[in-house]
């Protein structure tokens, strides 16, 4: 007589847990691209705000007689200009996940996934992370389009950096992650989490850096802006996109890492004093 | 015909009670949500204090009229969706089919589902209009005046365009997603010193997205206090309210009915 085993022989190792949550992430990039047409959409916005900034900035270069090539705070025209492309480009393309949670807090949804095998808050993380790559490309693609047309190309952008790119700002993701989480976690305790999200997004366009790159801020603002973790969400990845600087790149990446650290487990607490309050009935 | 009206009009006001009784309901959740978007008002509004501490002047703006800008704006928006919260929800209850419940009602369909919802953020909106007002100084009577009647076309507008585009849906299936994008070019163009815009955006945002009639038109009212261009806003109101009269019409005889069953608080 010869026995089926149904689950993986190497389940509950390190491979297979990779395994899992790299499917959980494919799912939602076959779920986005289903959805091509939200993307195109997104794209079509970034288009606008791009736009807007191009009119802005444009126009304060000239009224502070900043000459062709010149700077304001380090940066030229073109740099601030594609600047906003990288920042709106995470801003737009990530995951809402607090909103996610929330929903799922709110209609009792969570009790039923809490039982299942894998562990909620990294299958929130990877589930919405599958998204985000489809809507960068559109993102980027209609973003640089604007740019392109407003003021010509980035000389400054090193191609040989991308990777080093590509790992600032996916630990911008994770960071921001953990903030979403967190905000979606405080449905446990108010009905809506609207109010907070908005007051979340807001800090990160204006000491995040996404309405004004934060070496434009005031001397006092900046000193408080980069200690806090929102400029490591946006700003720090859009700088060393048109300002690569490698001294500063490695204190970002520190920075980055202790503030995930901090949040991480703050959001592991968070998670598990919440889940004490859920309530599973039959029926 | 003017007892008709004032039936309707009574009708509506009845609608708002009822809706803002809704809301004393769960009075910490309206709170928080009124309260959040104070805050992110009060948020955005230092972007700006802080790009003109550093630049001074954009095209004429200083921070003077951006104070106007914001009571205007956050003023219209507020008045807006406070009373006709379904304004920007249309879409989604076309695509969902849940108009069958205002159809089958003795009343005008369109007033009806207008005011059958009141949107708890825009009390925020409304509050951080009458304290940008005062920051922005302008206490004289006919000012005054000037920015309530602004802010009241303002609001009209800002309803039109929202039921008008939101009445893609009688067309193209969901438009839940381009609704969305479409108000977000609303606010935030009417945001922005409109100097900053020439040539054909200029016209485009007088015309198809008409955020300068919330925002830059208004300011300019109240600075000058020009009757005629008091006239052309109102003049905008009036055909906002006809444009949106005639695409529901239209729209609403492609409209079909959902089995799903709904229930509406």
């Amino acid at each position: 007589m010869t026995t089926t085993t149904l689950a993986a022989p190497d389940r509950g190792t390190t491979r297979a847990q990779v395994r899992k949550y790299s499917a959980i992430a494919r799912i939602n990039v076959q779920n986005s691209l289903a959805y091509a047409w939200d993307a195109l959409g997104q794209g079509v916005f970034v288009t606008l705000f791009i736009f807007v900034f191009a009119q802005l900035w444009k126009t304060t270069f000239k009224a502070q007689n900043v000459p062709d090539g010149g700077t304001i705070a380090g940066l030229t025209l073109v740099q601030t200009l594609w600047y906003f492309v990288w920042a709106e480009l995470i801003q737009i393309s990530k995951a809402n996940v607090a909103y996610t949670i929330q929903e799922e807090v709110r209609d009792g949804s969570l009790a039923y996934t809490l039982g299942r095998p894998y562990n909620y808050l990294l299958y929130h993380f990877f589930s919405g992370q599958g998204g985000v790559i489809i809507r960068m490309v559109f993102i980027l693609a209609f973003g640089s389009a604007v740019a392109l047309l407003a003021v010509g190309p980035l000389n400054t952008f090193r191609p040989e950096t991308v990777p080093a790119l590509l790992l600032i700002t996916a630990l911008a993701f994770v960071l921001d992650f953990c903030m979403m989480a967190m905000i979606g976690l405080t449905a446990f305790f108010f009905e809506d989490t609207a109010a907070f999200r908005l007051i979340y997004s807001k800090i990160n366009f204006v000491i995040g850096g996404l309405l004004l790159p934060v070496d434009f801020l005031p001397d006092a603002v900046q000193s408080v802006a980069r200690v806090l973790p929102f400029n490591l969400i946006l700003y720090a990845p859009a700088k060393q996109f048109v300002a690569w600087d490698s001294t500063q790149f490695l204190e970002q990446i520190g920075l980055q890492i202790v503030w995930i650290t901090i949040l991480a487990g703050l959001l592991a607490l968070f998670f598990r004093y919440g889940t004490r309050r859920v309530s599973i009935n039959g029926g | 015909m003017i007892t008709r009206l004032r039936r309707e009009i009574g009708f509506v006001v009845h609608l708002v009670k009822l809706n803002l009784a809704g809301l004393m309901e769960y009075r910490a959740t309206f709170l928080t949500q009124a309260i959040g978007m104070f805050i992110n008002n009060g948020i955005y509004f230092v972007f700006w204090l802080m790009f003109f501490d550093r630049f001074e002047e954009v095209r004429g703006y200083q921070i003077e009229q951006i104070y106007l800008l914001f009571a205007l704006v956050a003023g219209g928006w507020g008045l807006a969706f406070t009373f006709a919260g379904n304004a920007n929800r249309i879409a989604g209850l076309i695509a969902q089919g849940r108009l069958d419940y205002y159809l089958t009602l003795p009343r005008p369909v369109l007033p009806h589902i207008l005011f059958s919802y009141m949107n708890p953020f825009t009390m925020g909106d409304l509050s951080f209009a009458v304290i940008a007002y005062i920051f922005a100084g302008r206490f004289d009577v006919l000012s005054i005046l000037l920015w309530l009647v602004c802010a009241i076309c303002a609001a009209i507008i800002c309803v039109s365009f929202m039921a008008v585009i939101g009445c893609a849906a009688f067309f193209m299936g969901n438009a839940v997603q381009w609704t969305f994008y479409l108000e977000n070019a609303l606010i935030t163009f009417s945001l922005y010193p409109m100097g900053l815009f020439q040539g054909v955006a200029r016209l485009l945002l007088f015309t198809l997205i008409p955020s300068a009639f919330i925002g830059a038109v208004p300011v300019e009212i109240v600075e000058t206090h020009s009757f005629a261009l008091l006239g052309a806003l109102a003049g905008a109101a009036l055909a906002g309210i006809g444009i949106m009269t005639v695409v529901f019409r239209i729209g609403l005889r492609r409209y079909e009915s959902g089995s799903a069953i709904n229930v509406n608080i």
